[in-house]
């Protein structure tokens, strides 16, 4: 039932209430509670317009009951909860993209052994070394010799330290052979990620050659690491 | 929970999520962690910053690392956060050279910066594909630095280098 005492005494409450986001909750259980006190004397035998008169008179003074509702509702905090739920929620939407897509990147990389035709591959090599440049751990993990030349050296690279960025140059420094020749001309990509899928490819590679090496030379970090490729090329 | 918990565990929350959101994306606090950060990841350094200088929306950081030199740059991002930097790894100097130098050039900030090698040198100069010349005495451990804007730049930005001595003589000189 629509009264105006009632909605006056809530309009007079609710005025005092600075933080506009919780009016509405405040009116409707303000409301509920004259309501039920409405109906409570109306049983006990009052009209509706006394029984009205009773329960705003027992609700006590709007303006001690508005400001006392203020002080619990500080508009402060209730504007920075309203602002920090907001911000939660777009850090957690930006942020779970970007976590998302990296471990996407590491999990599903450009980079695959199964890229290269079976029919292609002269000879594979599984290998299982590590090595590592300040916090950045480097796993080779195999070695695919195809058909046109091509050596490739797959490996994965992540950062030692769990709040470390992820990010690197993914360098394996240059590579030779047992007799010394470079070889410079290829090409590579990587997954990035933390960790990181990464594939580097030397071209005109001797198919007869009998070591991989790979040194990594700069800015006062080094390491070397040989791995022996099958006689003459002929593994299976 | 009450409302004073409940933005607590809001503030907190902000912050482990906005310090998650960095270390993921490669912001920073301040310019120098950036530096820093971007030549461990590139595996270089640390190296010792002899000068930094302010340019529109970042820093310059002239370093000097055993045998190389770098000028990282740091950009700022979202207000109050830095960039890594952009190229951390130094070149090897070549002390063969009077003067050695690099350049670069970054939307319309370009730079100019080396090292004398020969410290009879007191005066770089550059003269500019627009004609205009730019110059400094001011050297940092032996490196230094010029700036300048630029909306068009052909090939390097730049037509000459010249390097002076006190007495005002050209000990080095360099066209393009």
């Amino acid at each position: 039932m629509q009264s105006r005492e009632k909605d006056r005494f809530l309009d007079d409450v609710i005025k005092y209430v600075k933080y506009p986001f919780v009016r509405a909750d405040i009116r409707i259980e303000l409301g509920n509670h004259i309501s039920d006190r409405i109906e409570d004397y109306m049983e006990d035998g009052l009209v509706y317009d006394v029984a009205e008169k009773k329960s705003i008179y027992d609700m006590g003074d709007a303006k001690e009951i508005g400001r006392a509702l203020n002080k619990e509702h500080n508009p402060f905090v209730g504007w920075m909860l309203g602002i920090t739920n907001v911000f939660i929620v777009i850090l957690v939407i930006i942020t779970g993209y970007v976590l998302i897509a990296t471990t996407f990147m590491s999990l599903f990389g450009l980079v695959d052994v199964n890229d290269i035709p079976k029919e292609d591959i002269v000879y594979e090599v599984d290998v299982d070394k590590k090595v590592q440049i300040d916090d950045r751990v480097i796993h080779f993990t195999k070695l695919v010799y195809d058909k046109e030349g091509n050596m490739n050296i797959f490996y994965r690279s992540y950062d030692k330290r769990l709040w470390g960025t992820g990010w690197s140059n993914n360098s394996i420094g240059s590579i030779y052979d047992e007799l010394g020749n470079r070889y410079i001309n290829g090409g590579g990509r990587a997954s990035n990620g933390i960790i990181s899928n990464c594939l580097t490819s030397k071209r005109n590679f001797p198919r007869d050659a009998k070591e991989l090496v790979m040194i990594y030379d700069s800015c006062n970090r080094y390491f070397e690491v040989r791995i022996p490729l099958p006689e003459g090329g002929s593994y299976e | 929970m009450n409302r004073n918990r409940k933005l607590l565990r809001n503030v907190v929350l902000v912050v482990l999520i906005s310090l998650l959101f960095m270390n993921r994306t490669g912001l920073y606090f301040s310019p120098i962690s950036a530096h820093e950060s971007s030549e461990r990841n590139l595996h270089y350094g640390p190296s010792e910053i002899v000068h930094i200088e302010d340019f529109d929306g970042g820093k310059y950081l002239l370093c000097k690392y055993d045998n190389w030199i770098s000028c990282n740059v740091v950009e700022h991002r979202l207000f109050i956060l830095w960039s890594h930097g952009q190229s951390p790894f130094g070149r090897e100097n070549d002390l063969i050279q009077k003067l050695y130098y690099s350049w670069g050039n970054m939307e319309n900030n370009s730079v100019f910066w080396g090292i004398r090698n020969d410290k009879s040198i007191t005066k770089v100069e550059l003269l500019l594909e627009d004609g205009s010349k730019l110059e400094t005495t001011e050297f940092y451990e032996d490196l230094f630095l010029l700036t300048w804007k630029t909306t068009n730049i052909e090939i390097y930005g730049f037509t000459k280098v010249l390097a002076y001595n006190s007495e005002g003589k050209v000990v080095f000189e360099e066209e393009y």
